[in-house]
């Protein structure tokens, strides 16, 4: 039947998925990502001291039965550690935006090859709210705000193990509020399809997951499970009473990670291509509003653009034979100062001077042309495919 | 009898209760003296009595157990309220007590006179090898070793001042104390949550969070809370200093200006009040104590903990903790302090070091001050609710998985904290801050002025203008909000 097909081509091609992963440097992001996924990846402590918002990106393989994975995890270093972090969502935003354009860009070349070309637009956006136990910080609204239209957005609450039962339900109202209040639109579990939905629904519920992650197994019972040893008990990572652990690994990968790529796909990419093509110039709809092809566009886009740089050559030429011809009365009334200025007597001295001003004169041609043709260079390279 | 008419009017009564008592002794001795020590101790009026006559009376055993029964209902040196029945009731049931007098070209101060008359039935105590009763209001005499009525060395000479630290702490208690705290890190890292369990009180009961979106723009505040606790008689007027916004704005640029400012304000107001003509009621506001809250969710210090220690460490004494400590495992404390320590050392932030305890101290203390020093940063938990745990009601945390208890030394260095904060180094705090902070703080302000009266002068000269006008620099008011709780 037709989804078996279906779905035995996807096993054969395997899935991609990419997560970012953004929080406070210690705020347990590699941890919980080396829980999720039940591996180590092995990723370095960063410092604090860094004096930009950095995005380090990685790419494994993993596999499970038999259905291949292609991970990749984009992960924020130095977030949260400025004094002033009034820029720091930036470098997230162009990320995004610069994997969109990867994609844009594959899917305009002439010979395009979508199968196989290994999609990096962010899936989905984890981010980890520092657990102060009062609401969400300014620096997370501030992000959340720039990002919500361009990235599916989990809120998680990360080393969840600092709060109590009752201040985490205080907490977690106090987040959902500031967002609502804020419009911030954070992801929703689909609720349309019927097998899901109930649960879905109910986990909507329990949004943000106040989550704990670890890197060690603690002996309970007979079995080593992940857990963090306290003087006063034992945080196992995969108990439902302790953290929201297992509901962020269900609802994330076990139930919703397609819908999270479809989502991905068809909002927020065609969110970017659309606002990038209207950018570019291009119109679904002409000056008489009928309807133009995209090849009718372009061609007009073109054809203006040759209009543009056109006029523009010829400008810079006026500015250079204007250039070229003041230059010239500068020197020429230098070198008539040379011949005229007997005073100051001395023949080796005039004969240095006029030697002065041919070399001048010389290397000032020489220096137009290289000039010239820099310029003309550096127009060239700013508009290409334009002569 | 002797009279000696070179008594003062109010030391009559002493003398003729001396001489009353030298009379009763026998009665109360079961006249085994006899009229032998009188004059004996007649003379002893007018001089320092000989050890050695005393050690006489150490053979009438049958007497001592009298005696001590006798002195246990005399307290020792105490707080000047209880000076006034016991005169009236010494001269009945106090023998002794008359027999210390002053001479009378000594100890002008009346009450002086009468400590020392209080002190002298210690001495004999001393002799008699009676432990004094530690009174219910006294609490241990810190000085261990050296309280001077504990040392068996009974052949010392002895003029008696042994016992002015007895009179400093009397002193002391009537006086009060009075100690500034200042808290300061960012939001939700538990600071009022520690004030309330380290003094067992309830000050931000009104208090209002902002939210996120108010608090992208937030400046820093500095709020004053005042509150006044008694212990034992022992009078505390404790001030909070808080500094809320701090850190929470998305630009955090310099925002600990304002709590900079606030505290060369309290210094310039020392300062002035010092240099004033009327001096008596000064009010010390000045900061003794800064407690940094480092977050326990990071890798060790952030550039905003380090920028705001190093604009601080030279004007205040900065103890750092590490706040919520119920995040980390014993290995990653141990791991954490270790960072922050070598960060702290790297980027040469000046903490307020303990003081070396002196080589007599005993072991114990030794090795506590050993300990207390190894813990900084203290890693520390806060709690105002009180929880049941294993049959007891701590003060605690409650977990699916278990209850962190504050008090509980294995699980968080609370108890570190307030012994040193509150028990033992409470004063050198201060001391430290008079002597160092604020030293500073004055040598910069005369610097400043004399340079300016010699711009003054030098522009003067003229005119013969004599620049004897200091004038106090003044630094714009920080506003503050002050609430107080009595």
């Amino acid at each position: 039947s037709l989804p078996d097909q279906l779905v035995k081509k996807s096993i054969k091609q395997g899935f991609c998925f990419n997560i970012l992963c953004i929080g406070e440097t210690g705020v347990g992001k590699s941890t919980l990502i080396n829980s999720l996924f039940n591996t180590n990846f092995d990723d370095p402590v960063s410092t604090h001291f860094l004096p930009i918002v950095q995005l380090r990106a990685q790419t494994y393989e993993l596999q499970e039965s038999n259905v291949l994975l292609k991970l990749t995890i984009v992960n924020t270093v130095g977030f949260g550690d400025q004094i002033n972090k009034e820029d720091s969502y930036q470098p997230i935003v162009d990320y995004i935006g610069a994997q969109f354009e990867a994609y844009l860009q594959e899917e305009l070349k002439i010979k395009c090859s979508l199968s196989s070309y290994h999609d990096t637009r962010i899936h989905v956006c984890l981010y980890f709210i520092s657990p102060t136990g009062h609401s969400l910080k300014s620096l997370d609204l501030l992000t959340m705000k720039n990002l919500d239209s361009k990235v599916n957005i989990i809120p998680i609450i990360g080393k969840a193990d600092s709060i109590s039962k009752t201040e985490l339900q205080k907490f977690k109202k106090k987040i959902m509020s500031e967002l609502v209040s804020n419009g911030v639109q954070i992801y929703q579990f689909p609720t349309d399809d019927e097998t899901v939905s109930q649960i879905n629904s109910i986990m909507n519920e329990h949004l943000p997951f106040a989550v704990v992650g670890s890197t060690e197994k603690v002996k309970i019972g007979n079995k080593m499970v992940r857990a963090r040893q306290y003087p006063w008990g034992i945080v196992e990572v995969e108990n439902e009473n302790h953290c929201d652990f297992v509901k962020l690994r269900q609802m994330l990968i076990c139930t919703n990670m397609e819908d999270l790529r479809e989502q991905t796909h068809a909002r927020h990419y065609e969110l970017y291509r659309r606002c990038r093509l209207e950018k570019m110039g291009f119109r679904d709809l002409g000056p008489e509003n009928k309807l133009v092809s995209l090849q009718e566009a372009y061609e007009a886009k073109r054809h203006e653009f040759y209009l543009e740089m056109q006029r523009k050559e010829e400008e810079m030429r006026q500015r250079f034979v204007q250039r070229v011809k003041e230059k010239e009365t500068i020197l020429k009334e230098a070198e008539q100062q040379v011949t005229g200025n007997r005073v100051r007597g001395n023949v080796l001295k005039l004969h240095q001077r006029s030697f002065r001003l041919d070399i001048r004169k010389n290397f000032f041609m020489e220096r137009v042309v290289r000039h010239w043709n820099s310029c003309l260079g550096k127009w060239l390279s700013h508009h290409p495919g334009g002569v | 009898m002797a009279t000696c008419p070179e008594l003062q009017p109010g030391q009559e009564a002493m003398g003729c209760g001396g001489v009353l008592a030298t009379r009763e002794d026998p009665e109360e001795q079961q006249g085994v003296q006899g009229e032998g020590p009188c004059p004996l101790e007649c003379q002893e009026l007018a001089a320092v009595p000989k050890p050695q006559v005393i050690k006489h009376f150490l053979k009438e055993d049958s007497e001592e157990a009298e005696l001590t029964q006798l002195l246990r209902d005399c307290p020792p040196a105490d707080s000047p309220r209880k000076v006034e029945p016991l005169e009236s009731r010494r001269e009945p049931s106090h023998p002794l007590c008359g027999v210390g007098r002053v001479p009378p070209d000594e100890a002008a101060d009346e009450r002086d006179a009468r400590i020392f008359s209080r002190s002298r039935p210690s001495d004999f105590q001393q002799h008699i090898a009676a432990p004094p009763p530690p009174s219910p209001n006294r609490p241990r005499s810190p000085w261990g070793q050296l309280d001077p009525y504990d040392s068996s060395e009974d052949d010392k000479e002895y003029v008696g001042f042994a016992t002015l630290p007895n009179q400093v702490h009397r002193k002391s208690v009537k006086k009060g104390f009075d100690f500034t705290l200042m808290v300061a890190g960012e939001s939700g890292l538990g600071k009022s949550t520690l004030v309330n369990s380290l003094f067992l009180t309830d000050m931000y009961r009104d208090r209002k969070l902002l939210n996120a979106e108010e608090r992208i723009t937030q400046t820093v505040e500095i709020t004053k809370h005042v509150v006044d606790i008694e212990e034992k008689g022992v009078k505390l007027r404790l001030t909070i200093v808080d500094t809320p916004g701090f850190g929470d704005a998305v630009n955090n640029t310099e925002c600990w200006k304002p709590v900079a400012d606030y505290i060369d304000q309290q210094f310039e107001q020392y300062f002035r009040d010092e240099s004033g003509l009327n001096r008596k009621n000064i009010q010390d506001n000045r900061v003794h104590c800064c407690i940094y809250f480092i977050s326990p969710f990071g890798h060790g210090l952030r550039p905003l903990d380090v920028e705001f220690m190093r604009a601080l460490h030279q004007r205040v004494n900065i103890v750092p903790v590490l706040a919520k400590a119920d995040t980390l495992t014993p290995t990653e404390v141990e791991r954490m302090k270790n960072k922050i320590r070598e960060e702290i050392d790297h980027y040469g932030i000046r903490i307020y070091q303990f003081p070396e305890c002196d080589s007599d101290e005993d072991e114990e203390f030794k090795l506590q001050d050993q300990a207390l020093k190894e813990s900084i940063p203290f890693a520390i938990i806060g709690s105002n609710t009180v929880v049941e745990a294993k049959g007891r009601r701590v003060r605690g945390r409650l977990y699916p998985w278990g209850i962190v208890e504050v008090e509980n030394p294995s699980h968080c260095d609370f108890v570190k904290l307030r012994t040193m904060l509150v028990r033992t180094h409470m004063q050198d705090l201060k001391d430290v801050t008079r002597e160092t902070h604020y030293e500073n703080y004055r040598t910069q302000c005369i610097q400043s002025m004399t340079r300016m009266v010699v711009k003054e002068r030098n522009r003067n000269k003229l005119t013969r203008e004599s620049g004897t006008d200091f004038p106090i620099p003044v630094i714009p008011p920080v506003p503050d909000a002050e609430t107080c709780l009595l």
